[in-house]
């Protein structure tokens, strides 16, 4: 049995989607990171990085990275369907797509979610946040383009990982209005949040956003001081 | 046969030497990461934001360094330079290639491109300064990861040590940036690395002179 070490706010929830795609059985442990658990005695022998989420698989190792979570959990238990199979000729533009959405968007949002990270005086965050508003479009950009060309999803036809991780990462923007022009990503998003096994999940995504908005309106930063 | 879209000191290099570990045929188009420069035609079709690595092939292209890289390994896996899916290091390997790409990569470009965060001139030197200090900090992570291990992954040599030397030879301490000597586990497998036939020969002007 995987246990999967989360919380409120956390990406834990994107890879509870990818268990419920999967239908592979897990257990959840919420762990308190707005009270610093995650850096917790206890926590820290589990997951000595104190990061969260981190997995442990049945065999007992602990991974963190919530994208490398998925793709084990994806390689391991739903290779051709959620992932490409290895000799698909889409393997390479899926993980190319997956990894854009890693390494180019993901750092975007967290610039705008924390912007305090990223600068030194407390002055810069507004800055930070709306320019990394503008590199999270940027990216969008890109990939409505590519999913007007061949969508709706990734693959076309083929929903897979990518797709699920654009779509919790949409939802997650506070600011939706900055987003209404990619009309290919929404559509995206709408598909994948409508899937049987996703709905219940993706509902319990927009009552968390809606009061981390609550929170970050109000000045508190939910992701904690690094 | 690959093609390749390459350029000095990008991460194009890291994609070239797996291909000479792999032993594949591949070609060099050549390309520029200078933002003042154009970019061929075909490159921007693929990845429109002109960023390298882009690989292509007969039945296919890529973009993104850690993607093209979990794709060479898997698809040539005879080279040995990744666990396979079922292996027990598959879960570190995949971790150690997301941190890489994104958290520490991600620091670097805080502190070559300060421009891409902040909107005014003036900011940059402090996101400049928090870039730096993140270098720091993703460094340490990687370091404690490595430990007394031979290799980044344990025991046996693999991709994610290509990587990590990559990632090494953009260190730049006139810049600000941390010194290698501060994470000695990751310094002691970068040595190991650039003691390999591919490395040398794909590294060889940063090997004559690191500041080129």
């Amino acid at each position: 049995m995987y246990t999967l070490y989360g919380g409120k706010f956390t990406r834990a929830l994107m890879t509870e989607m990818v268990f419920a795609e999967l239908g592979v059985p897990y257990e959840l442990i919420a762990v308190d990171t707005m009270n610093a658990e995650h850096r917790s005695e206890a926590f820290l022998k589990i997951n000595p990085a104190g990061w969260v989420p981190a997995l442990k698989t049945p065999e007992g190792a602990v991974l963190y990275e919530t994208p490398a979570i998925n793709l084990y959990l994806a390689e391991r238990h739903g290779l051709g369907e959620l992932v490409p199979a290895l000799d698909d000729p889409r393997r390479g533009l899926f993980l190319s797509s997956l990894f854009y959405l890693t390494d180019e968007l993901e750092p975007a949002l967290k610039r705008y979610f924390f912007p305090h990270r990223y600068g030194v005086r407390d002055t810069d965050e507004g800055e930070i946040r709306q320019l990394s508003l503008k590199a999270v479009c940027a990216c969008l950009e890109v990939i409505d383009g590519r999913l007007k060309e061949s969508g709706p999803y990734h693959l076309g036809d083929q929903f897979s990982l990518a797709d699920l991780t654009l779509s919790f990462w949409i939802r997650c923007l506070l600011d939706k209005g900055a987003v209404s022009e990619f009309r290919a990503v929404l559509e995206c998003v709408d598909l994948v949040r409508n899937r049987p096994l996703l709905r219940r999940l993706f509902a319990n995504h927009d009552e968390s956003m809606k009061a981390y908005a609550e929170l970050d309106a109000d000045g508190q930063r939910p992701g904690g001081r690094q | 046969m690959y093609r390749l879209f390459y350029a000095p000191k990008s991460a194009s290099m890291g994609v070239r030497v797996l291909l000479e570990e792999i032993g594949a045929q591949y070609e060099l188009i050549e390309t520029s990461v200078d933002m003042n420069k154009s970019r061929p035609v075909e490159q921007l079709a693929l990845n429109p934001n002109g960023w390298i690595p882009v690989l292509i092939w007969e039945e296919g292209s890529m973009y993104e360094c850690a993607a093209i890289t979990v794709f060479l390994c898997d698809r040539h896996s005879e080279a040995g330079l990744a666990p396979v899916a079922d292996d027990p290091t598959r879960p570190l390997y995949l971790q150690t290639l997301v941190y890489f790409s994104n958290s520490v990569q991600n620091a670097f470009q805080l502190t070559y491109y300060p421009d891409r965060f902040v909107d005014h001139p003036q900011d940059e030197p402090s996101a400049r300064q928090r870039g730096n200090r993140r270098l720091g900090e993703t460094w340490r992570v990687v370091n404690d990861q490595i430990g007394e291990q031979q290799w980044t992954l344990g025991e046996r040599f693999s991709a994610a040590d290509i990587y990590l030397f990559m990632l090494t030879t953009w260190f730049r301490p006139q810049m600000g940036h941390p010194a290698l000597e501060e994470f000695p586990g990751v310094k002691r497998i970068a040595d190991a690395v650039m003691k390999r036939a591919s490395v040398q020969m794909v590294y060889q002007e940063w090997i004559a002179n690191p500041e080129y």
